[in-house]
């Protein structure tokens, strides 16, 4: 599999779900709780980024995923 | 052939407004209308019972429909939390409500899937044994055991109470049932102390879940998903009801969504729909009805309703 960048999470979730208004508009640098995600959001974006790039995510890896840069090397690391 | 006459509803006096808890929780209103979807909660008195509100609910349910409480030969609570752990509540409605000794009773311990599961069980208990009048209460306060500090479930959920009357002049009756459970995530939704809900796996459990029950049910009653008029998910939140009308793609127009007032009402959430449905002529004579009702166990069950 190639790797996976912050543009292709954000082009699947768009694909995904209607939910996640925006997401095209996320710093990947930046926490996402500063940018208007909160934990409805995260388990959004978590769940279709784990159907998507069929990586899981567990619960105690949450904290450490608060930027979408750190999500992307997680499933670059873990897919 | 058994199905749903009628449903009634009782909603506690008391509600609690979610703006008071803005500042607490860190949340505005658009996190409170726009993605849980929960302004007001409603809140049971301290001292009422499930009893009193299952038999506050029956009272709607007899101003409609002029009961002879002494042919009811089957009531059923839906409930897990009870006013005694012995004996079930049911056996304290029938006290309450004068019903006859032949009436069967029994509770039944499921959540946010208990009202879809009752009906299939009253229904086929009612059918096997010849029984002709029924009912089913719903009533389940989580006041009783949420905690006001924790931000996962203090601003979710409601307290009310329903009762579904099942009998042989129905204006509903059922097509299909699909039913399911995943034990080894029952600590994602537990009460030992106080409330603990791992929000993250409750709702990605019912993203992935229900369209698959949904979908079961459909196949199993011969429905096309386009040909369902209503669509009654549990109202867990705005997020998860939005998300599953996305995941299905399926008209939002005909998904019904109205928990802004009270809450999630746990298993009574379904049935409130219902009868807000009946109560103001939404439903008209061959409509389809999709329900669905997942949470706590894990456990979910979906059925096809149709409107005679």
């Amino acid at each position: 599999m190639s790797e996976v960048t912050a543009e292709s999470i954000v082009t699947s979730v768009k694909s995904r779900t209607k939910l996640l208004k925006n997401i095209e508009q996320l710093d990947a640098e930046k926490p996402l709780s500063e940018q208007g995600v909160d934990s409805l959001d995260l388990s959004e974006l978590l769940l279709v980024v784990e159907e998507e790039f069929g990586v899981e995510i567990p619960d105690d890896e949450i904290e450490n995923l608060g930027t979408l840069r750190l999500i992307v090397d997680y499933i670059n690391k873990n897919s | 052939m058994l199905g749903i006459i009628d449903v009634a509803g009782y909603f506690p006096t008391k509600t609690v407004e979610n703006s008071n808890y803005r500042e607490k929780f860190g949340v505005d209103e658009e996190f409170l209308s726009k993605k849980i979807g929960v302004l007001k909660r409603t809140v049971k008195a301290v001292d009422e019972s499930v009893t009193d509100m299952c038999v506050s609910a029956f009272v709607e349910l007899q101003n409609r429909n002029n009961i002879d409480v002494s042919m009811i030969d089957c009531c059923v609570v839906v409930t897990q939390n009870p006013d005694y752990n012995i004996p079930h509540t049911s056996a304290i409605v029938h006290d309450r409500l004068g019903l006859a000794e032949g009436c069967a009773c029994f509770d039944i311990s499921l959540g946010c899937s208990g009202y879809v599961y009752a009906l299939s069980i009253v229904t086929a208990f009612m059918s096997a044994n010849g029984l002709k009048l029924g009912l089913i209460f719903t009533a389940d306060p989580y006041s009783k055991i949420v905690d006001e500090d924790d931000k996962n479930t203090a601003l979710i959920f409601g307290d009310a109470a329903s009762v579904t009357l099942i009998g042989e002049a129905p204006k509903l009756v059922p097509k299909s049932f699909d039913f399911g459970s995943r034990g080894k995530g029952y600590k994602n939704l537990i009460n030992e102390e106080k409330l603990f809900m791992n929000g993250r796996a409750v709702y990605t459990f019912a993203a992935t879940t229900v369209p698959g029950s949904v979908a079961k049910a459909l196949d199993k009653a011969s429905v096309r998903k386009d040909d369902i008029d209503r669509w009654y998910f549990h109202q867990g939140s705005k997020y998860i009801v939005d998300t599953l009308s996305a995941r299905l793609d399926i008209d939002e127009e005909k998904v019904v969504f109205d928990m802004y007032e009270y809450g999630n009402t746990v298993s009574s959430s379904i049935p409130l729909l219902l009868e807000k449905d009946l109560r103001t002529e939404k439903l008209s004579s061959g409509n389809n009805l999709l329900l669905s009702g997942f949470g706590v166990g894990l456990s979910w069950a979906s059925a096809v309703y149709k409107v005679l």
